[in-house]
């Protein structure tokens, strides 16, 4: 029965690649425009491989099948920070940013909402009070289910008060940032998670959390914000570490096997590297193939 | 005479001061300044909301409704959503608030997957595919670089792929360059973020001689004794944290 659940995902994505290349075949002796000429091919083919062993390796994860994933430290020191904070009877912050949920920043957010979950069930079973503070006025709702639903499952319900534990501030971004720092400083926070999509307020976090001696956790995938979170930050998550933590937080089989396929575009992206380099030996040019833009006529 | 310029003047002089004053520790000051930003910024956010509901859909659905229902039906939609997000007031229809979240949610990602695969994948390759060999030394050995901190910063990033070292065997072949990548990675993306901060500091101590320089200028050995005053007040933060 697994085999044939397996076979069945396996079956469905290769029939959605022969029909995308029946019809591009079909479109292309028709002479019609069928993809974007501002974008190359390549780029579509790319996505495509990847949807597919995504969808794949979660098909996989549902029948049954573990990937195991790589120990990521600052994931783990996230149980350390709560129960620390709860040892000094202090209180764990935990913020994901500002902005709008509907931009491309999204993906961060969802991360960010992930590692939220995990925080807020420590937060239950130790016994710790959490302030989620953010400035994303859609994820309102979404971050007092969360919270909620951590002190709950964990039986402390009597902990929850949606009026201390969740705190929208405001979406511009330095209005945020100061009624964070003075969060973390007034209330005097034992543990400071920052994870999301941050810009330039994340170093203020940061130092904000330093004066109070805060163990603190960051992470982001916006390269230019990372180097103030390894800085300054206990543990920090690095770039794509932030969607693996969000997926271990989740402690769902199919997301995790979503990082699987994510890890097979970063192999793609290896191995075109090295074959690319190589074949300039022959003379050959893979850019020029990774450049082509279906242009019919 | 005083007039609303020179009053909005000394206000942000005094805003530019009362937030500085934070460095030195939490105090009333920073306390106005902080509430007067955020309800500030909050009032804005809502008039601005407020300005753009009005203009793309009230006043044309109550100017023309026939035209609106013809040509901007589809604003309904997100105009639903919008309802639904106060679903979430209710104990009985809360969960109707999520629909409206996960649609933003998966408009997103949908505009994230739009530009990734061109930007941060085909870019990238082809950016990395450069010849390691020429007779310009220099050349050759920044190609190098690339190309390794490149692969090693994606063997980083494999969480779930990787050759596994099993306790007391020796390791093997795979195991030994996927190390060897690993720490090519970790260790070439921290050069780059000491590089990205030096850059961001540079830019920030910018913001920091830009805010002086208008309100100090003309007399630049003011600039000088403000500039010294900050230096001051944090030396004094980090000597009490001590």
């Amino acid at each position: 029965m697994t085999y044939l659940k397996i076979s069945l995902g396996v079956i469905l994505a290769v029939a959605i690649l022969v029909l995308i290349c029946v019809v591009s075949g079909i479109s292309w002796l028709l002479g019609i425009q069928l993809y974007s000429t501002r974008a190359p091919f390549s780029a579509f083919l790319i996505l495509l491989v990847l949807l597919i062993a995504g969808y794949v390796f979660m098909t996989e994860a549902k029948s049954g099948k573990e990937f195991p994933v790589r120990k990521i430290p600052a994931f783990d020191a996230i149980e350390e920070a709560v129960a620390r904070s709860v040892e000094m009877g202090r209180p764990v912050h935990m913020t994901f940013g500002f902005g709008t949920i509907s931009s491309a920043m999204a993906p961060q957010f969802i991360a960010g909402l992930g590692v939220l979950s995990h925080v807020a069930r420590l937060c239950g079973k130790y016994g710790a009070k959490l302030i989620a503070t953010l400035g994303v006025p859609e994820a309102i709702a979404t971050t007092e289910e969360i919270v909620r639903e951590g002190y709950y499952s964990s039986g402390r319900p009597e902990l929850y008060d949606p009026t201390y534990n969740v705190r929208y501030l405001t979406d511009q971004q330095f209005a945020y940032a100061s009624a964070v720092q003075a969060t973390l400083i007034r209330e005097n926070v034992g543990a400071n998670i920052v994870v999301g999509p941050f810009y330039a307020e994340s170093l203020i976090f940061m130092e904000a959390g330093n004066m109070v001696n805060a163990f603190q956790i960051a992470g982001t995938a916006r390269e230019t914000q990372i180097p103030f979170f390894v800085l300054v930050a206990d543990y920090s998550f690095i770039g794509e570490e932030i969607f693996a933590a969000g997926a271990l937080a989740s402690g769902d089989r199919e997301t995790l096997a979503s990082i699987r396929g994510q890890d097979v575009g970063k192999l793609l992206s290896i191995i075109l590297i090295v074959l690319g380099i190589l074949l300039l030996l022959g003379g050959f040019k893979l850019v020029d193939s990774l450049n082509w833009v279906w242009k019919v006529g | 005479m005083i007039s609303w310029d020179l009053f909005g003047a000394w206000l942000c002089a005094a805003m530019v001061v009362w937030i500085y004053s934070f460095v030195y520790r939490d105090n009333v000051f920073y306390k106005v300044a902080e509430h007067m930003f955020v309800g500030t910024a909050a009032g804005y956010s809502i008039a601005l909301a407020l300005d753009s509901l009005n203009r793309v859909l009230i006043s044309p659905a109550v100017r023309s409704p026939q035209t609106f229902l013809t040509t901007s039906w589809h604003y309904l939609i997100p105009a639903i959503l919008g309802v639904l997000m106060f679903a979430k007031y209710s104990r009985k229809y809360y969960w109707l608030a999520r629909y409206a979240v996960a649609i933003n949610i998966a408009v997103g990602t949908g505009l994230a997957l739009r530009t990734v695969p061109i930007a941060n994948v085909v870019r990238q390759i082809t950016a990395t595919i450069v010849p390691l060999w020429g007779s310009d030394p220099v050349k050759v050995f920044n190609n190098w670089v690339l190309v390794l901190i490149t692969l090693g910063g994606l063997t980083y990033f494999l969480f779930t792929i990787f050759p596994r070292r099993v306790e007391g065997a020796r390791a093997s072949p795979q195991h030994l360059v996927y190390r060897a990548l690993y720490y090519i990675g970790i260790y070439g993306m921290m050069v780059g973020f000491g590089a990205l901060f030096a850059n961001t500091i540079m830019t920030r101590v910018g913001f920091l001689i830009s805010i002086y320089l208008i309100y100090i200028q003309p007399q630049a050995w003011a600039s000088i004794i403000a500039a010294v005053l900050a230096a001051i007040a944090i030396i004094v933060g980090i000597l009490r944290k001590k």
